[in-house]
Parts: structure tokens; C-alpha cells; sequence
């Protein structure tokens, strides 16, 4: 069986397909069998309790990790701006909020690591599209848990992805926090039209941003379309417990009988 | 004696280049070493550079191609990402830093033309330092700061996130690598003549001076730069003018010189804030 992670032409609006892709860490598995797709202008959730194997889906993507059986195809080139979890970064380091964003311009670095006037528009530019511009200046570890994740996310911007990934940005984040974060997400995706792949392990965060939902369960995992997760028992079977999915406000609110 | 008779003579000017060398080399590296959190690290490889050449004095061949090859070998090892499990990395540099003590000792001691050195791998003998020490300290020197100035902001990205970095396009491994080579390079090249004391002593303390007192990484470097050079600089004459044992009348100079600072700091901190 093939076990590999290879660039390709895929046709369509295929960003990445999974094949039959089984993923995990020193023999131990952690995924078996995962069959879906991440296409253009998706805006796809994966859901799932803590240590899941959320992350290990993003690290399966970003090449991080190689699948133990089974393929994924990427389209070639594909630009992934990755929002790594927030606390996975030491504060050691004295940086400001420009240097952290600037970051993301990296890869295009001239000689001495100069960078273009093009590239400090493109940082300016992220830094507007998170609202933080005039804390350019400010040092990074300074800074609230929102305030950082912004910057995160000002980070992969500047790269100019055609693919971003987040993982866990709500974490620690109270309830004003995770709303404005999910907000500015949402905006970028339909403003942008970049295609969002977010991994939470909050359903109810979630919900009303997303369009798809990958579920992770028991090594498993479920895509459903969001109009369909409302169906009949399917959440309640996939936590294995009594949970709904109701309206409140025209916003759909998770419920635990 | 004055201190320009003592500057005129030929094997103080040797030492203070080997010292500057030596201090600016180790000072660059020490600012990674701690934004790294690999402090332990450093000691643990300067004290296998310094097996590495006890093992060359006992085998009678080149101390510095053995302690080089054990070195890099160690960089290397310390340098692949492992998963811990029940040991964690840290307690294997611990034990790489014990075993590689005790065996120096035990070589030195059992070998007689050795053992005359066997000070001089705790604290080096800089006033003994030769003309192609220094060469060869120059060359190392200008090669790692070469890698600084082309990829500064690549190392400090990829020390700091990365993962990230490896996704957007930057290549982890070997950028780190790159640190961790210029790393063991430079302390076994320094470790023959400067000892573990000192090579340990200039990763650390510079690096601090420079977090004390800047904010921004490049000033930091710059300040561990200078403050290296300062401390290599008098601390050598000090060390000369009173007939005190070079590398340890540096570092005392250089320790003294950083607690003078944290103290002007606290100091003018609590004014400011009064």
C-alpha cells in the first residue's frame, strides 16, 4: 500500500485528498482510514476530544508527520499559512509584534535578510486585517492570549497562503475572546476567500462559522456538511451521550441533555 | 609594569586575540544557547570537547582533531529532535557531562605528559596560546559570524517556532543544524585554549549581559559582542598585572562586571519608578 505525502496536479477544486491515510506516532496508530477532501474556499472544522489526533491531521499536511499507510495528495505549490497553538511558544524570546508577523515573509528574504518594501506593505497590510497596526511596536509577550492569536494569524496572512491552518486558536481564551477570534477567522475566510482548515476541540466554538465538520472519534473520522450534523442522533452517537444541536437567536447552540 | 609594557609583549597580544576570538565567537552563540534553553548544553559539550582531548593526549595523536570529531559527534547527537519518554534529554546531558568529567580525569591522570595539562582543561592556559591557534580561532570566527549575518532572522525563526518555519517554507533542520554546528565548531576550537570554565563562562555570560540590558535580539547580540570584549580585554591585563590565572580572572572580571550592571539596572529602575 502506498504510504506517502506527495505534491500533485489534482484536478478540480481539490486543495488535498486523503486516501486511505492511517497516521500515528512510534508504531502507535493514532488515525486509521481517513478518506476526505479539503477543496478551494472550504472552510472546514475538525472536531474531536483532546488528543484525538487533531494536530496529527494538521501535521500530516504541513509534512510534518508521514502517513503510515495510505496517501495524501497536495496540490503543488499549495501555500499553507500555519497558526501554530499559542502557549507552544517560548516568551523567552524579546520579540515585537512586527518582528513575529515579518516572520511570515521569511521565505522570500534577500541577501543579509533584507526585507522588500513590498514585503513590509504585506506586513502592515496583515496587521490592519487584525485590527493591530498601531501595536506594531509593542513586544509580542507582552501581549492578551486574543491579542497574540492575532498576531498569529497576522503571521500566516503575510505569507499569503492559499491554505491556512489553525490549531486550537481559542484555547484559553474566555468567551469575548473566543467570539472575536472565531469572527476575525470567519471574516478572513469569506473576505479573503482563503480556504480554512481549523481544528478545535469545541464543538460549540465552532459551529456557526464553519461549513464542514470533520468528526474524530475512536480513530475514525466523519466529514458532515454543517446542515447535516443536525440530523438525528448523529451527534449523540458520535459523543455517546444524549447531545442536540438547537437554535437560540439564529445561532445554533450545542446542548447536553 | 605599566600597562602598555604589558601590552607590548608578544604573548599577552597572542592571548588577548585568542580571548576576543574566543569571546566574540562563544558570546554569538551564547545568545542561542538561551534563547534556546540549551544552558546545560553548553557545559555538557565543552566537557566532552575537553575529553576529546584528553583522549588525544593519552593516544598521542592531535588533541584538537579528537576533541573536534567527539564534539561534533556529541552536537549531533544532542542535535536530533527524539521524543521523551521516561529519560528526558536533559538528564542524558547531564549524564554525558558526568561521564565525559570523570574520563577526562582518569586520562589525564594516567598519563604523565598529560598531566601537566590536566589544569588546562578546567581552566585553559590562554597565555600559552600559539599563532595558528589564533588563525584557526579567526577562520571559525568570521565563518560563524558570516552564517549571522546571511541567516540571522532564519536561525531565530526557526528557534522559536519550527514548526511554522517548516511549513512556510523554511527549512527547521537544517537551519538548526547550522546553530548546532557553528555551536560544536566553535567550542572545540576554543576549548584547547580557553578550557571549560572559560568557554562555558563566555556562552553564558555575555549572552545575559545583552538580555539584561536590550530588548530587541540584534542589540542583544551586539551588547553580548561588546561586553565579551570588554571583559576579555581587562580581565587579561588584570590577569597579567597580578600574575592571577588567565581564563578564571576573566570571567570573575566578566561576573563582576554583569552583577555591576543588574545592580545599575535595579538601581536606576527603582529611581525611574520613584
Amino acid at each position: 500500500m502506498a504510504r506517502e505525502r506527495k505534491e500533485t496536479f489534482i484536478l478540480g477544486k481539490e486543495l488535498i485528498r486523503f486516501n486511505g491515510v492511517s497516521l500515528g506516532y512510534a508504531g502507535k496508530v493514532v488515525l486509521e482510514n481517513l478518506n476526505f477532501s479539503i477543496d478551494e474556499n472550504d472552510f472546514l472544522g475538525i472536531i474531536g476530544p483532546n488528543g484525538c489526533g487533531k494536530t496529527t491531521i494538521l501535521r500530516s499536511i504541513t509534512g510534518r508527520i508521514s502517513p503510515s499507510a495510505g496517501s495524501i495528495e497536495i496540490s503543488r505549490k499549495l501555500r499553507l499559512g500555519y497558526v501554530i497553538q499559542r502557549q507552544f511558544l517560548d516568551e523567552i524570546f524579546p520579540f515585537s509584534v512586527r518582528d513575529v508577523v515579518e516572520m511570515g515573509r521569511y521565505d522570500r528574504l534577500g541577501l543579509f535578510g533584507r526585507l522588500s518594501s513590498e514585503d513590509r506593505e504585506v506586513v502592515e497590510e496583515s496587521l490592519d486585517m487584525v485590527e493591530l497596526r498601531h501595536m506594531m511596536n509593542v513586544p509580542f509577550r507582552s501581549l492578551s492570549g486574543g491579542q497574540k492569536q492575532r498576531v498569529l494569524i497576522a503571521r500566516a496572512l503575510a505569507f499569503q497562503p492559499e491554505l491556512m491552518l489553525l490549531d486550537e486558536p481559542t484555547n484559553d481564551l474566555d468567551i469575548a475572546g473566543e467570539n472575536k477570534i472565531m469572527d476575525l477567522i470567519h471574516e478572513i475566510h469569506h473576505k479573503k476567500g482563503l480556504t480554512v482548515v481549523i481544528v478545535s476541540h469545541l464543538l460549540h466554538v465552532i459551529l456557526n462559522h464553519v461549513e464542514k465538520l470533520l468528526f474524530i472519534q475512536d480513530h475514525r473520522a466523519v466529514m458532515r456538511s454543517i446542515d447535516k450534523i443536525t440530523e438525528d442522533g448523529f451527534i449523540s452517537e458520535l459523543y455517546g451521550s444524549r447531545v442536540k444541536i438547537g437554535t437560540v437567536g439564529g445561532k445554533k447552540v450545542v446542548i447536553a441533555e | 609594569m605599566s600597562l602598555i609594557e604589558i601590552l607590548k609583549e608578544d604573548f599577552v597580544q597572542y592571548a588577548l586575540f585568542g580571548s576576543l576570538l574566543i569571546g566574540v565567537l562563544c558570546s554569538i552563540l551564547g545568545v542561542y544557547v538561551i534563547l534556546k534553553r540549551i544552558v546545560f548544553l553548553g557545559i555538557a559539550v565543552s566537557e566532552v570537547s575537553a575529553l576529546g582531548v584528553a583522549i588525544g593526549l593519552f593516544m598521542g595523536i592531535s588533541p584538537s582533531l579528537t576533541s573536534l570529531l567527539l564534539t561534533m559527534l556529541a552536537v549531533l547527537v544532542f542535535w536530533i529532535p527524539v521524543k521523551e519518554g521516561s529519560i528526558s534529554k536533559e538528564s542524558i546531558i547531564g549524564f554525558t557531562y558526568v561521564v565525559a568529567a570523570a574520563l577526562s580525569v582518569i586520562l589525564i591522570a594516567k598519563n604523565p605528559l598529560a598531566e601537566s595539562r590536566g589544569l588546562d582543561l578546567v581552566s585553559g592556559n590562554l597565555l600559552y596560546i600559539q599563532k595558528g591557534d589564533i588563525v584557526v580561532l579567526a577562520v571559525v570566527t568570521v565563518a560563524v559570524a558570516l552564517l549571522q549575518v546571511f541567516f540571522f532572522k532564519k536561525f531565530i525563526f526557526v528557534s522559536f517556532d519550527p514548526e511554522t518555519a517548516n511549513t512556510m517554507g523554511i527549512r527547521s533542520s537544517l537551519y538548526d543544524f547550522l546553530v548546532y554546528l557553528s555551536l560544536g565548531l566553535s567550542v572545540a576550537i576554543s576549548m584547547k585554549v580557553g578550557g571549560v570554565l572559560f568557554v562555558f563562562g563566555f556562552l553564558v555570560v555575555p549572552a545575559l549581559f545583552g538580555f539584561l540590558i536590550f530588548r530587541r535580539i540584534p542589540l542583544i547580540l551586539l551588547g553580548a559582542v561588546v561586553f565579551s570584549v570588554v571583559s576579555s580585554f581587562f580581565g587579561l591585563l588584570v590577569s597579567v598585572r597580578f600574575d592571577w590565572p588567565t581564563s578564571p580572572t576573566i570571567l570573575t572580571f566578566a561576573g563582576a562586571l554583569f552583577v555591576a550592571a543588574v545592580l545599575i539596572k535595579s538601581v536606576s529602575g527603582a529611581l525611574w519608578h520613584d
